[in-house]
């Protein structure tokens, strides 16, 4: 169903796991005209392609593929009549709150009580990092790479070599050796293998995928397909060891180098960006620095685990419904959470205390075993291990949100260890 | 090899910046003329990934004050002295002006840049008063250009370096247009006008018979009066098959950077060091992204286009310099361009016939070639007409040829206005740059038939996500619309497929194998 006036109460810009979350639980609080406006030829961002399971542990308790979680939501937003517009591209957001998207059918200028930005996350390419050698066809994202093998169906070569041992390049490594394509090595260049341990285990170890940690690749060779690269060791400072040069045949090379929260619109509505997340400054209702304007999943940082973007979807699509509804405004009250020691960021960047439950996402610098993770005064939890690649929760309950003082302005997050 | 057979008056091998204006301006005229290219889209060499920078007055002192330090002590660098019947300078006068009408004419986009040459410390400055001293001798446009103090260059450059001192500013000396564009932009004028052009065909010799030429190719044999080696960096290979030549070509490259569309404001035109030999740094405005230059290496090899992260790290240091607003967060992409010299005279062109080949023409450019194409291309001409090839012009010939609307550059009436006549105009799929369906449809009807091809004409693929997310449909539209599978296309060549399996088939053929 489409919507024919143009003054709708909110615009979802980006139909995956956190725009459709966003969407359904602002029909739920009682909103009338949801839109979610989508580029892709089908909701549900990423999960399409990601059809291997091991979605839905917390939020359903069940065991799901990709697929399977998204259309859950899917279906919830087709029942709540939450209008979609898909393979529209959202031209232009205004700070106030005009959106303007573009598909077949044209042009149209949408003005919204309240948006929400889920724009989701791009990969970083090779040219970006400007790794060396030549520039053949056969270079590949794992992102891209997976939608080609799972939903186009197609492969990209016969003998992989995959950069970096990020999520996505652990499961396209897992789905490459299940489509018998042979995955000649997974480089890593940190001495330990960057996702989430559970794929470590159910992908590398399961697979039996060969990683070269501390190693980086120094040279791509073949023009005008890709005909191997060149690997070496690296030292402490990361710089490759000359002498430990060696070749390895093959003919595509995938990168799972990071992703990066696409936030192109967010930057020209004039969204206060934070440099670390590359995502935009939110507090816990995922409002951005623009009344109105919120924001949830992997375009404020970027998460390890579908469930927990569904649940910071549905607190944007709360708070939105609650924002147009007027039936809540918003308290002066701001604290700002600063990231200290071995942290590398915390989101919400601020907090306005005024919740009954504040659950903050944050990430470690570098590994540590036996650490205490501190927020201000008002909270301290033991933790037996972290790592970069795990995101930490943490919940602020109510008790601990009343230990906040009233002259507070910041809370230090850190985390030590263990004496 | 096929046993295709053709027949022309001309061929020209090379579907470059050279090759392109040649085709150009022969089609004007009752020749027959083929344009071949061993690419699978045109502007593949040097014309894509070099500066091929457009330029005149104070930018073209650089050259007159590197060329004046081999002058003999005493002699005063005066324009005959130092660039006495140079073909490269004699045609970068007449081209920079008809530039402009040019582009009208092909309906390819351009702007006026400024120049600021920024000096930061005692030497440069000594550098910049040099190049003043040598562009107030030379005179006319070369001293078309005013010294400016702090004030003014961060007035004109905001985000400039504040260390600078000095600086020597010229209004319209620069002119940005995408090069590839204006090889298709000729090319396709060439073919408007019955030129023909040949992609994916690679010339594997040349023979002659009965007074003619013989072209041996990849896509056949085409029977011919008259051979141009347009052929950039491979024309040794080429001029060897045509006849006996007194010279060599010897190579230099430079990491050139592009910064993401979001940087814009860092820079409005073009901005650079003073002159001095070995230095180079630059940065530059090309339409929304800003473009570094770095280094400039000599190098025996011409294919030395591959990225050396040394010099890329290099280049954005010295471009922070410049402009401290620069990061190496910004970098989206990264290539290198290889430029070719002639060993006998490295700071002209060569435009002469094969000494034992009177119909053999090589055409063998320096940098800068963009700036004088249209004047090589009319010399080019002129030289074939002397040899009595009949110059009958055309009187039908249309110098105009319609480029692809750009739908990020229109106006929201403008795009409703396209969407209503072709909705694949509102189906936007390279997101970075906003490319539409019709767009990518239209560079195919065009002529593009790889991914390279439907990119330099569309700009697909070229933003910060390097096809992240259009790639694998770009790829369907190309193997929808040339009916072939999505694992026969290809990136720039005949044989350099992307997806190259089709994963049930892959899968069934391994376990049948074990």
């Amino acid at each position: 169903m489409v919507s024919t006036s143009n003054n709708v109460d909110l615009v979802v810009i980006g139909g995956g796991p956190a725009g459709l979350a966003a969407a359904y639980k602002a029909k739920e609080v009682g909103l009338d005209k949801v839109v979610i406006v989508e580029r892709g030829e089908e909701l549900g961002g990423l999960l399409p392609q990601c059809i291997h399971n091991g979605f839905g542990l917390t939020y359903f308790n069940k065991d799901m593929t990709g697929p399977e979680y998204a259309q859950r939501f899917i279906e919830k937003v087709s029942k709540l009549k939450v209008d979609v517009f898909l393979e529209t591209m959202v031209l232009r957001l205004t700070p106030d709150r005009k959106v303007t998207i573009c598909n077949r059918n044209g042009i149209r200028t949408l003005v919204a009580k309240a948006v929400i930005l889920t724009m989701g996350c791009r990969e970083r390419t090779r040219e970006s990092l400007m790794i060396p050698g030549a520039r053949p066809a056969g270079i590949f994202t794992s992102g891209t790479a997976q939608r080609i093998i799972n939903i186009e169906g197609y492969l990209p070569g016969n003998e992989i070599v995959i950069l970096g041992s990020g999520d996505i390049g652990m499961i396209v490594a897992r789905r490459l050796v299940l489509e018998k394509v042979n995955v000649k090595a997974m480089v890593e260049i940190l001495p330990y293998v960057g996702g989430l341990i559970r794929n470590q285990a159910q992908c590398i170890n399961d697979f039996e995928i060969p990683v070269l940690l501390r190693h980086t690749i120094t040279n791509i060779y073949g023009m005008p397909r890709i005909e191997g690269v060149t690997v070496a060791r690296v030292n402490n400072k990361r710089q490759p060891i000359s002498g430990t040069e060696k070749d390895i045949r093959c003919d595509a090379l995938l990168l799972s180098v990071g992703l990066i929260p696409e936030n192109e619109l967010s930057r020209e509505a004039g969204i206060e960006l934070d440099p670390i997340t590359g995502g935009p400054v939110v507090n816990e209702r995922m409002g951005t620095n623009i009344p109105g304007i919120f924001s949830a999943g992997n375009v404020v940082h970027i998460n390890d685990l579908v469930d927990n973007v569904t649940i910071e979807g549905e607190i944007a699509g709360w708070n939105a419904a609650e924002y147009t509804m007027k039936k809540r405004g918003f308290t002066e009250h701001r604290i700002k959470l600063r990231n200290g020691e071995n942290i590398k960021y915390v989101t919400p960047q601020y907090i306005l205390a005024d919740t009954k439950e504040v659950f903050l996402s944050m990430r470690v610098k570098k590994p540590e075993e036996n650490v205490i993770v501190q927020v201000g005064d008002i909270l301290t939890k033991s933790l037996h291990a972290v790592r970069p690649s795990e995101l930490l929760r943490v919940k602020l309950s109510k008790k601990e949100l009343r230990r906040i003082k009233e002259e507070t302005s910041e809370l230090i997050v850190t985390c030590k260890k263990k004496k | 090899m096929t046993n295709q057979y053709d027949e022309a008056d001309v061929v020209i091998i090379g579907g470059g910046m050279t090759g392109a204006a040649i085709a150009r301006e022969l089609s004007r005229y009752k020749i027959e003329t083929i344009l071949l290219e061993k690419g699978g889209n045109l502007s593949a060499g040097q014309s894509k990934e070099g500066l091929n920078h457009i330029y005149t007055g104070l930018v073209m002192v650089s050259s007159f004050l590197l060329k004046s330090v081999m002058l003999p002590p005493g002699t005063p660098p005066t324009r005959e002295a130092l660039y006495h019947r140079n073909l490269k300078v004699k045609w970068s006068e007449e081209g920079f002006d008809e530039w402009p009408q040019v582009f009208k004419e092909l309906d390819i986009k351009y702007k006026y840049l400024p120049t600021l040459i920024i000096a930061q410390d005692k030497k440069e400055i000594k550098d910049l008063e040099r190049m003043a001293e040598i562009g107030r001798g030379i005179g006319g446009r070369y001293a078309d250009f005013k010294q400016v103090d702090r004030e003014e260059i961060l007035t004109l450059e905001p985000a400039a370096t504040p260390k600078a001192i000095i600086g020597l500013y010229a209004k319209n000396h620069v002119i940005d247009a995408f090069p590839p564009e204006i090889v298709i932009g000729l090319a396709e004028n060439a073919k408007q006008n019955d030129a023909k052009i040949m992609l994916n065909t690679e010339v594997t010799g040349i023979s002659r018979k009965n007074g003619y030429q013989i072209v041996e190719t990849t896509g056949g044999f085409i029977r011919t009066n008259f051979i141009i080696n347009a052929a950039g960096r491979e024309g040794g290979k080429i001029a060897d098959m045509g006849g006996a030549r007194d010279w060599n070509l010897k190579y230099a490259r430079s990491q050139l950077i592009i910064l993401d569309k979001r940087t814009r404001g860092l820079v409005k035109g073009f901005v650079r060091v003073p002159t001095r030999p070995g230095r180079a740094e630059m940065v530059e405005r090309r339409d929304d992204n800003v473009l570094i230059m770095s280094g400039y290496e000599k190098t025996n090899d011409k294919d030395a286009t591959y990225i050396i992260r040394k010099d890329a790290v290099r280049g954005i240091a010295e471009a922070k310099r410049l402009v401290p607003g620069i990061s190496e967060k910004d970098v989206i992409n990264t290539f290198a361009g290889v430029r070719s010299f002639n060993t006998r005279d490295p700071d002209d062109h060569i435009v002469e016939f094969a000494s034992n080949n009177p119909k053999f023409l090589n055409v063998m450019i320096r940098p800068p070639g963009t700036i004088g194409a249209i004047p090589m291309a009319r010399y080019v001409v002129e030289m074939l007409g002397n040899l009595g090839i009949a110059l009958t012009r055309k009187s039908d010939f249309n110098p105009y040829r319609k480029g692809i609307p750009r739908f990020t550059d229109l106006s929201d009436i403008e795009r409703k206005r396209l969407i209503a006549k072709d909705s694949r105009y509102g189906h936007v799929v390279c997101r970075c740059e906003h490319v539409t369906e019709g767009e990518i449809v239209k560079a195919i009807r065009q002529g593009a038939i790889t991914e390279e091809g439907v990119r330099m004409r569309t700009r697909a693929g070229m933003g910060r996500c390097k096809g992240g997310f259009c790639s694998p449909r770009i790829i369907k539209i190309l193997a929808r619309e040339l009916n072939v599978s999505p694992t026969k296309v290809t990136k720039r060549y005949a044989n350099d497929f992307l997806i190259p399996y089709r994963n049930k088939e892959f899968l069934l053929k391994k376990c049948k194998e074990e």
